[in-house]
């Protein structure tokens, strides 16, 4: 506690510039650069690797299905977090996706939001896909909601969404926090398809558990590429991927040279 | 037993009775709690981002210090509303578009500085049994994300299946974890029901 109180307040600097090392430049760069390339080939109809199936995603133009069938709403949670962290960004492509497709079939999509800004993007995004379906009147401001931006208030109305609408699909793809057991639980609960998605390591177990699919990590940045089929989605996880493969052989030759001498700076030259 | 006269502990009881009632059905007494408590946070978020944001940012440094930019935010933030008046709802699209520019830009200011950590983290010298299941299981975790690879390969789908066992091992771990702290604060509530509200075993 004394240490808190021994602390200046931080006062904000107002900067357009990241201090940093060379190497994250040169990494930036490299993803700009594979991405670039990817994207390129994609566009001109060059061919580029393909993304394997993700059964997780497969998956949600079943419970759409199923939904449609039954005659009941499908919801889509995209985290609590807001704009500026990177799963809600995924969630944004999944989105777009999933009220592609609750468009074409009929079926009624709530989108529920805990932060004011995922909420305006996530109105804008509906309307567009419902547009782009040709279905504008089809689509409902009312059904894009913002609940609260109290984590478990949100927890608390998302369940009494679930338990007033009776939702027969749920898609959760984002930011998740210790809500997440209670979303996936009372779904699964309510006989629910459950398709959860986070990055988050602390809270993935719980999707696992209690979803009938889940999304792990990584397969969220993926998502809205593989659901599109978009070129410029499709060449950025493909750029992604080509780099993560790079990593992988950096890491491989880190530990060898490691093994061989204990000694050795090799690390050093990524600190530069 | 000592039934408390506390009012403070009589609401938390009753708030805590109100929303066990769930567990049950769906009913009107955790109706009410449900919607008591959404109104308490919006109010609370409400009163919070004010005296937070837009108190010290338009009375007291726009307007107060004089310092201009402050209008810009305030009125890129009011574009927002735009989005409620058909004709010019497109203007709406721009405090959006800044926000997720930000959102990306700064992902990508920051991220690759804690990559590269994890990243030399793991140049490990493989002469200890921890340090030979860090280093496998990094790399097999790392194959098992790989989208463009086709895990049908032996050598590829082989790698991945071993990472696919470590964040099996890892999730249950964390599973483990989370539900003996879920089970402490299920202790915690029955603690306030049982001692600090009914009193049980008090004279």
């Amino acid at each position: 506690m004394m240490w808190f109180l021994a602390q200046e307040e931080a006062k904000p600097v107002l900067g357009l510039f990241v201090e940093g090392t060379i190497v994250d430049i040169i990494v930036v760069l490299l993803l700009g650069i594979l991405i670039w390339v990817m994207v390129s080939r994609a566009r001109t109809g060059r061919p580029i690797p393909e993304i394997k199936k993700i059964a997780g995603l497969e998956a949600i133009d079943e419970a759409i299905g199923r939904a449609t069938e039954m005659g009941r709403p499908v919801t889509f949670i995209p985290g609590i977090l807001s704009v500026s962290n990177a799963q809600t960004l995924a969630a944004f492509g999944v989105a777009s996706h999933v009220a592609r497709q609750c468009a074409r079939y009929d079926t009624r999509l709530l989108v529920l939001t805990c932060d004011p800004l995922p909420y305006a993007v996530l109105e804008e995004i509906t309307r567009q896909s419902y547009l782009e379906e040709g279905r504008p009147d089809a689509f409902n401001p009312d059904d894009v909601r913002f609940l609260s931006a109290e984590q478990f208030a949100f927890a608390s109305a998302v369940i009494g969404v679930y338990e007033r609408e009776r939702p027969a699909a749920n898609i959760m793809i984002g930011a998740f926090y210790a809500e997440s057991m209670i979303f996936a639980e009372t779904a699964s609960f309510q006989g629910m398809i459950s398709i959860g998605g986070t990055a988050h390591t602390h809270q993935l177990p719980f999707f696992v558990a209690a979803c009938d699919y889940a999304l792990i990590g990584e397969e969220i940045y993926a998502a809205s590429a593989y659901l599109s089929k978009e070129p410029v989605l499709y060449g950025t996880v493909v750029g992604q991927d080509i780099l993560k493969i790079l990593v992988w052989i950096i890491i491989l030759i880190g530990g060898i040279v490691a093994t061989v001498n204990p000694e050795t700076t090799f690390g050093k030259l990524f600190e530069f | 037993m000592n039934i408390s006269t506390d009012p403070a502990i009589w609401t938390q009881a009753i708030c805590i009775l109100a929303v066990y009632t769930y567990l049950y059905k769906d009913n009107p007494i955790w109706r009410l709690a449900e919607t008591v408590y959404l109104a308490l946070a919006t109010t609370y978020w409400f009163v919070f981002y004010f005296f937070t944001y837009i108190q010290p940012a338009i009375v007291d440094k726009a307007i107060g210090e004089g310092e201009w930019h402050y209008f810009l935010a305030v009125i890129l933030g009011l574009m927002i509303f735009f989005r409620y008046i058909p004709s010019v709802a497109w203007l709406a699209r721009y405090p959006m578009s800044f926000w997720v520019g930000y959102g990306t830009g700064y992902i990508l200011s920051f991220e690759p500085a804690v990559w590269l950590t994890q990243i030399t983290s793991t140049f490990l010298a493989l002469n200890s049994i921890q340090n030979i299941l860090i280093f496998i299981g990094v790399l097999s975790t790392l194959t098992y994300f790989f989208f463009t690879l086709a895990k049908e390969n032996p050598v590829v789908g082989g790698v991945a299946e071993v990472g696919k066992w470590y964040i099996m091992i890892a999730l249950g771990s964390a599973f483990g974890n989370t539900v003996l702290y879920r089970w402490n604060l299920f202790v915690a509530r029955a603690n306030t029901l049982l001692f600090d509200w009914l009193g049980v075993g008090q004279a």
